[in-house]
């Protein structure tokens, strides 16, 4: 089954984890067949110049299993990408995967106000966001009015599962544009009962790499009570809907 | 094929399997949640049947609470209805006084279906409290296991320690790789390595860092006990952790159920048929 994952990281800030560089990465990707990675660099946190610059590089020379994911901070939105007018432009330059924000490491409220200068061109470009961590009660309260003020810009939240049924079921069925990483999915039988609520479309294969590793969200895959079919859009078909999504042209 | 292509092909593991740490019924409290028709028993071993998991050994959810008397009910009858597949821990809370202690040491440690004692420390007490001390005092004279929850460091390691001092016989098994997180694990394996009788089980590992190989160099194989945490956790998770880690398939097999059938060798409590 090709398997697409939705969450890996390199970067030389990363610390006590298994590997810093892609090529590495590359190499656990082998070793856990995994054929292709949404990856973004940490290294952006401190420097988006250096991170995103070199993690399209990087993703470049991957020969497609590496996606570049590009971090985007609201006080400096585009920096690292290439050249442009506008933040449209140069994310159109850069062609991403998908984005990714840190409102934690950023210290701002996930909110439609303190984003309201990068969700129109998000949206807009069909860009997949990743919203990287920080899940908390004011999270979970914001993020519906953002959800529902951009519904075209697909919203992928990262490790969410266990004691969160409360909060992701209700976001599956009221809004269409929340995506969940699986890999966490631990609430017994959680991932079975959205397949049967008929959201198995808005689930993402993720492994959580260099920090974490792939070999408990595998198991929650190929041992899940649902389809080949519906195993196969978490794995990778999901994934590729959102990249086809995305509107560069 | 490997135990690791077998889990790739998302089949049952073609090694026998034991689940050590399970609490049967259901739990909804503090954000807890199960699909509700995975709460029943059938469910369970329905699961484990895609998986390969040959039995479990229980302690149900009232234990939570501190009903350990409701727990060790609930876990003979779930034994009573699945023999072979479900057996025992006696659950232990000092909340309930010394006189329940007591009463299902006396009514539990000959029943075959009873392997070992289960403490919830951190939940309901410490364990260096009268009640633990005379439960600690039955499975030291059994020889049986003891799997004993631990969560960051509640109960402190401090306990342990002083436990497998003063009860030399006992398997102690200490919970989540010693407390769920990476520098838990680094400081429970330190003890691991300085006392036979203590080992490392291995649920509730999402939020570590570390992973089973990196446990494996740690302590060795032969010092792993596998166990998923169903049903407060899904057990594919923590079956994950083993079956599709890089491991020798030896170490699996000794992880997945070999070590535990070994502790029950020389204990005087219930055994494992497998």
């Amino acid at each position: 089954m090709k398997i697409i994952d939705v969450n890996a990281t390199v970067g030389e800030s990363l610390k006590y984890t298994r590997y810093q560089a892609s090529d590495r990465l590359l190499a656990f990707m082998d070793d856990y067949r995994i054929a292709e990675a949404f990856t973004w660099s940490a290294d952006c946190l401190r420097s988006p110049i250096e991170g995103n610059g070199r993690m399209m590089k990087e993703a470049a020379a991957s020969e497609g299993r590496l996606r570049f994911v590009a971090y985007l901070d609201p006080s400096v939105p585009g920096m690292g990408l290439p050249e442009g007018k506008t933040l449209k432009e140069r994310l159109i330059a850069a062609r991403p995967a998908a984005v990714r924000i840190n409102p934690v490491d950023g210290k701002y409220p996930f909110h439609v106000f303190y984003l309201q200068e990068l969700l129109p061109t998000l949206e807009e470009l069909r860009l997949p966001r990743i919203v990287d961590g920080g899940y908390d009660s004011l999270f979970w309260s914001n993020l519906p009015e953002v959800a529902k003020a951009y519904p075209k810009l697909p919203i992928i939240l990262l490790r969410v599962g266990l004691n969160t049924s409360r909060v992701t079921m209700p976001l599956l069925k009221y809004t269409e544009n929340v995506y969940f990483d699986m890999s966490i999915m631990l609430d017994v039988g959680q991932i079975e009962e959205i397949t049967e609520l008929g959201k198995v479309d808005r689930l993402l294969f993720a492994s959580g790499l260099p920090t974490y590793e792939p070999s408990g969200s595998l198991a929650n895959l190929f041992y899940a009570e649902i389809s080949d079919a519906d195993k196969e859009a978490i794995a990778h078909g999901n994934a590729e809907r959102l990249l086809a999504g995305r509107q560069f042209d | 094929m490997t135990i690791r292509d077998y889990a790739f092909e998302g089949l049952p593991m073609p090694c026998p399997v034991i689940d050590a740490h399970t609490h049967m019924s259901e739990d909804y409290a503090s954000g807890w949640h199960q699909k509700p028709d995975k709460i029943t028993l059938e469910s369970v071993i329905s699961d484990y049947d895609r998986l390969g998991v040959n039995a479990c050994v229980t302690a149900p959810h009232p234990i939570v609470q501190g009903r350990a008397t409701y727990a060790n009910e609930l876990a003979l009858e779930a034994a009573e209805k699945y023999p072979d597949r479900i057996y025992c821990y006696i659950s232990v809370t000092p909340s309930e006084g010394m006189d329940a202690v007591k009463r299902a040491v006396s009514l539990y440690t000959r029943n075959p279906h009873f392997v070992g004692f289960k403490f919830l420390g951190g939940y309901n007490g410490h364990y260096l409290e009268k009640e633990y001390q005379y439960a600690l005092g039955a499975a030291n004279e059994a020889k049986c296991p003891v799997l004993c929850h631990k969560w960051g460091d509640s109960p402190m390691l401090t306990d342990f320690i002083t436990n497998l001092k003063n009860f030399p016989d006992v398997k102690m098994i200490c919970a989540h790789l010693g407390g769920g997180n990476r520098g838990e694990t680094l400081r429970a394996a330190e003890v691991v390595n300085a006392y036979e009788n203590f080992y490392l089980e291995t649920c509730g590992s999402l939020y570590t860092t570390t992973d089973i190989q990196e446990v494996v160099g740690l302590v060795g194989a032969k010092k792993i006990i596998f166990g998923t945490d169903v049903l407060n956790l899904d057990p594919r998770y923590d079956f994950g952790r083993v079956a599709f880690s890089p491991i020798s398939d030896e170490d699996k097999k000794d992880i997945f159920a070999g070590n535990y059938l070994r502790l029950l060798e020389t204990s005087q409590m219930g055994k494992i048929k497998i």
